[in-house]
């Protein structure tokens, strides 16, 4: 069966007060999203793929060990995109804090070694990619950044938030001033709240 | 040699020759208007992509250079050489070692030094005022020969080439390139900013033309529409085939890898005042 997209979690211009404009959404959200959950089902559609569950289990068997098959930066980048909108609100931004935030003090340094991690995680991804604050294998947090469609998942990691620095994310809004968009991101738009509910599934288990 | 004196060296690099071979690369003023490929390439791309994008990997490996790759013996090294230094061997003693040693310094000369290397070559060889060009009359016989005898046609070229540059995947570039080794055209892409002149790649090919498919190359007047911006390209008569045929000659008659795509002196756009 043909997989869909989750709606937005808010209207196309919920996020403009806080630097995210209504195009880029509406480019991002229904444009490029929406793009790559259509080629996706195309490219699964008769074959055992489709049979899978989610589009999570499509790109987990898709990146086939690090071989990756054409599915994978289609299925990635439909889970990739959902896991962005989600971890931004009209209400977003200022410092996390409940269990989440203990945890980057204690395995990160406190919020400014995050935040300035996470900057120059957004900022060093050079070409296409992505900036995240995951939970590793150990249970300890941690910054990274990966390529195009990659992303933790595929390594072992639960991510609890992302942040793509693909052009097309902040190109009609700031151009090529990716650090400005960086800046926003992290000062305006991230919501802590879900980002503390992913941290406590993630570490519950 | 002193970091003083290479810092001393790298400031006095003032005349116009000297800038544009080795640090402090310079750009060259844009030998035209910003406007002058409308509506292919919108003037707010072609002024935020030469004067920040592309400035951008200009200062950021002249400051590699002097800092990052000191001790690498790369201050007198121009740009082309730079580029196919990265990924590449030499002999040191009895083993092959990498040509440059310190590895944030080779990823410093591969993304901005490829960089401004790619960026140069699209600016200032590979692109003629629309209209003023056309495949027929402006490409040399040399390289419509070549195209027919690995393409079959000039349309077939065309088609491969669009295809081509609508898979990449991410950030890279399409490229029409010289393969020395089998003295034939063929396409190609490279992530990022890779270029395939760069040892990392076995066989080397020279690019004769190449289409940046990065997002922001596009986006201000295409945004996803990648595939619009690609046929623009194509068929926009914006190619400067003149340009191409000369990179053509020079990869045939074995100059190309001393190219200095900054100097404007070696590019089409004298050829065509």
């Amino acid at each position: 069966m043909p997989f869909t997209l989750p709606p937005l979690p808010y209207a196309l211009d919920a996020l403009k007060a806080k630097g995210m404009s209504k195009t880029t959404l509406e480019f991002h959200f229904g444009k490029h999203h929406t793009a790559y959950l259509n080629n996706l089902n195309g490219q699964i559609a008769g074959k055992e793929l489709e049979s899978l569950g989610s589009v999570e289990e499509v790109m987990l068997k898709s990146w086939n060990g690090g071989q990756p098959t054409p599915e994978f930066n289609n299925a990635a980048q439909v889970v990739n995109h959902t896991f962005f909108w989600e971890s931004m609100s009209p209400s977003g931004g200022g410092k996390p804090s409940g269990k989440v935030a203990e945890a980057i003090d204690k395995d990160l340094g406190g919020y400014d070694k995050f935040v300035e991690a996470f900057k120059a995680a957004g900022a060093t991804q050079f070409g296409s990619g992505w900036a995240w604050l995951s939970v590793n294998g150990q249970g300890k947090l941690e910054v990274s950044k990966t390529p195009n469609a990659e992303n933790p998942w595929v390594h072992g990691a639960t991510p609890i938030l992302t942040m793509d620095v693909w052009e097309h994310a902040y190109y009609l809004d700031v151009q090529n001033r990716r650090p400005d968009f960086i800046s926003n991101f992290v000062s305006n738009l991230i919501d802590w709240q879900r980002v503390e509910q992913r941290y406590l599934a993630a570490t519950s288990k | 040699m002193a970091p003083r004196l290479l810092l001393a060296l790298a400031v006095a690099c003032l005349a116009a020759d000297c800038r544009a071979h080795f640090v402090n690369f310079t750009l060259p003023t844009l030998p035209y208007a910003t406007t002058l490929f409308e509506p292919n390439i919108d003037n707010a791309t072609m002024t935020i992509h030469y004067t920040k994008h592309t400035q951008t990997y200009a200062t950021k490996l002249n400051d590699a250079i002097l800092t990052t790759c000191l001790g690498q013996g790369l201050a007198l090294t121009p740009l082309s050489q730079l580029v196919q230094k990265v990924g590449a061997s030499v002999p040191c003693g009895a083993k092959l070692c990498k040509a440059i040693r310190n590895a944030d310094c080779e990823k410093a000369v591969r993304n901005q030094g490829g960089g401004l290397f790619n960026h140069g070559l699209f600016f200032l060889h590979n692109l003629a005022p629309t209209g003023a060009q056309d495949y027929e009359t402006h490409a040399s016989r040399a390289l419509r020969d070549a195209v027919k005898q690995a393409f079959g046609s000039y349309d077939t070229l065309k088609a491969n080439f669009s295809t081509t540059a609508a898979g990449v995947f991410g950030s890279g570039w399409a490229w029409l390139v010289y393969n020395p080794a089998t003295r034939k055209l063929s396409i190609t892409t490279t992530p990022n900013q890779d270029n395939p002149m760069m040892g990392l790649f076995t066989p080397r090919s020279y690019a004769i033309l190449g289409l940046d498919v990065w997002e922001h190359a596009y986006y201000i007047k295409y945004q996803n529409r990648r595939a619009d911006y690609i046929t623009a390209f194509l068929n926009g008569k914006i190619i400067n085939w003149q340009g191409v045929s000369l990179l053509y000659a020079k990869a045939v008659n074995g100059q190309y890898p001393n190219l200095n795509v900054l100097d404007l002196q070696q590019g089409p756009w004298r050829v065509m005042s």
